[in-house]
């Protein structure tokens, strides 16, 4: 009897769970999976059985790619018309929504020259019923009509080279019941563009009552009140704010507009009483931290993304965090129950002077978990805010210092850790330390599992 | 405490906590009550088995997973294993494999996900030759059917 290599004693049905855990992962890198039209190619062309099994694997063609009819239309040499290209295997719409049968899709439209007809044929409403993700690109929002797709659970708009708030309120009006996710994304956003989003007067916002989550991905500052004004999503659970990261922008453009604030408010359309989990990112500044975290007492999970304010200000939000005149007798108790670093320094000297948006305490009680991805904070900080009463809820940190310099873990930050074991609090490391710490890329590390 | 035997006849007793990682193992436990009679596992050679319980003894303590799942978060990044895990499923392809078939049949999702993370970033960025290459896989498409699928997709091969 022959050999047989011990991947083909798989049966078919791992073999395809392997396929689909590739997908997932291209997926992850929104807004369209780059790599998966490759990845599809190379996995169909290993072997017969291989591509029998990919090809017979509907989930792993639920991403539909609508590229852009110009960029198309670049492509086409040797006289071949737009419509016989997009007829294409792999990169081809139809190909996909067929070889799906009937799972969920997840559609990223990229550009708005398209003739009508053609995205009429594709989307047409057999196939919209089965669009759950639905990504509309750089100009893609006027071309496909919002009518069709009442069932969307996720819905991602992005907004750049977008100037009117029209076409944006069509769609939320039309989705927005049923609603479950919703993205804005200016990733490619040029600088040079300075107009902000023109507002429509006396709007009344699109009621999306079952939106648990809303995403603003590198959105310029200026616009996200506009935005906002659209929007009323009274249950939000998950709230991300990475706003964008452009440095040559004028530093009051770099903050979150006021009026923002007053739509996360108790009496604005979308209240934050509901919310676990905040991304906060981008150029953030302390004070604009600090006004998110004072609107979320229902918080259990918070992470900042790129938090690199002044270090002053970063102790002071941190302190406020952490102090409170709500030292209550069980949560003391709580407090006392941890055996935490005993040689802890106050937070600040008392020298500092405390920044007057820090004079009202922040009521995380809820709090877990604590995330921090290249924030500039050492970890003597953030050991000694857990001291405090009101972090002490605090279970699980994660700690990213990926490409951070000059804040990777030294000597006796790895005993304090031991520390936090020892407190029954689970730590998580991304970094490169030094060598006897070095690690791949993106490996995840758990110190102590 | 509970006795597994192994295809190959090896008896195993193990924490009860311990083999009801195995969905297979704690659905048959609770079918026949208690019992001090060994349960058969032919599907699993000892040497198999012995790694599984090594898993399953460092994870007895991990809390269940949900069982609604929500499979919407693509953000999440699926591939990424704990550092326990990849030196536990550091092992030749023969053995990596059979923890596979072994995790698959004895219905213990947590380590399925492990090793299908870990194959899959084995596969993921590679050409066709360098996947056959890796696995050891006879490629059948005659160079003319080959030929034909990559000018068929040739946008994608450009990626």
């Amino acid at each position: 009897m022959g050999y047989l290599p011990p991947i083909c004693r798989l049966p078919t049905e791992l073999l395809a769970l392997i396929f689909a855990t590739i997908v997932q992962e291209y997926e992850s890198d929104p807004p369209y999976p780059e790599a998966l039209g490759w990845f599809l190619l190379s996995v169909t062309l290993v072997s017969y059985p291989w591509r029998e099994i990919a090809l017979g694997t509907p989930r792993l063609w639920r991403n539909i790619l609508i590229p852009g009819y110009a960029n198309l239309l670049d492509r086409s040499q040797g006289g071949e018309s737009a419509w016989e290209l997009v007829g294409r295997k792999y990169h081809s719409p139809a190909f996909c929504i067929r070889q799906s049968a009937v799972v969920p899709l997840f559609v990223y439209v990229d550009g708005d020259t398209w003739p009508q007809e053609l995205i009429d044929s594709l989307l047409r409403p057999g196939i919209c019923d089965r669009i759950q993700k639905h990504y509309l690109g750089p100009l893609a929002i006027s071309s496909v009509t919002p009518h069709n797709f009442r069932s969307l659970r996720s819905l991602g708009i992005s907004i750049q080279h977008f100037r009117t708030l029209e076409l944006i309120y069509s769609w939320l009006l039309a989705c927005g019941p049923s609603l479950f996710r919703l993205e804005f994304d200016s990733t490619l956003y040029c600088p040079t563009e300075p107009e902000a989003l023109i507002a429509i007067p006396d709007l009344k916002p699109a009621e999306l009552h079952n939106l648990k989550e809303l995403c603003f991905w590198l959105v310029r500052p200026v616009d996200m009140p506009h935005i906002l004004s659209c929007i009323s999503a009274p249950h939000l659970e998950h709230l991300t704010l990475l706003l964008s990261r452009m440095k040559d922008w004028p530093s009051s453009e770099r903050c979150i507009p006021p009026a923002c604030l007053t739509s996360f408010g108790a009496s604005g359309s979308t209240p934050l009483h509901e919310l676990k989990q905040l991304t906060l990112g981008g150029r953030l500044t302390a004070r604009d931290v600090h006004a998110v975290l004072s609107l979320a007492s229902t918080l259990e999970e918070l992470r900042l993304v790129d938090f690199q304010p002044p270090r002053e200000e970063t102790q002071f939000v941190l302190l406020s965090l952490a102090a409170s005149e709500s030292n209550t007798a069980s949560i003391s108790q709580t407090n006392a129950s941890i055996p935490l670093i005993s040689s802890s320094a106050p937070l600040l000297n008392s020298e500092s002077t405390q920044p007057t948006f820090c004079s009202a305490p922040l009521r995380l009680l809820h709090l877990t978990t604590l995330a921090l991805t290249r924030c500039k904070i050492s970890l003597s900080e953030l050991l000694r805010l857990l001291d405090y009463p009101l972090a002490s809820a605090v279970r699980t940190m994660l700690l990213d210092r990926h490409k951070l310099i000059g804040y990777k873990l030294i000597g006796h930050e790895l005993s304090e850790l031991a520390a936090l074991r020892e407190a029954g609090i689970s730590v998580w490391l991304w970094w490169h330390g030094p060598a006897r710490f070095m690690f791949e890329r993106r490996e995840t590390v758990s110190l102590w599992e | 405490m509970v006795t597994l035997t192994t295809s190959d006849n090896e008896t195993f007793t193990v924490d009860k906590k311990v083999a009801e990682k195995s969905v297979l193992i704690k659905n048959m436990l609770e079918d026949v009550g208690e019992s001090d009679q060994a349960i058969p596992l032919p599907n699993v050679t000892a040497s198999v088995l012995k790694k599984v319980l090594e898993w399953c003894e460092h994870h007895k303590d991990d809390p269940a997973p949900p069982e609604n799942e929500d499979k919407d978060d693509t953000r999440k990044r699926t591939t990424d294993i704990s550092e326990w895990d990849q030196k536990f499923i550091a092992v030749d392809q023969e053995m990596l494999f059979e923890i596979i078939l072994a995790a698959n049949y004895l219905d213990i999702k947590a380590l399925l996900d492990v090793g299908c993370k870990t194959v899959a970033n084995m596969i993921k960025g590679k050409s066709p030759e360098e996947i056959r290459k890796l696995f050891n896989i006879v490629n059948d498409f005659t160079p003319e059917e080959e030929a034909q699928i990559k000018k068929e997709n040739e946008w994608a091969e450009d990626r």
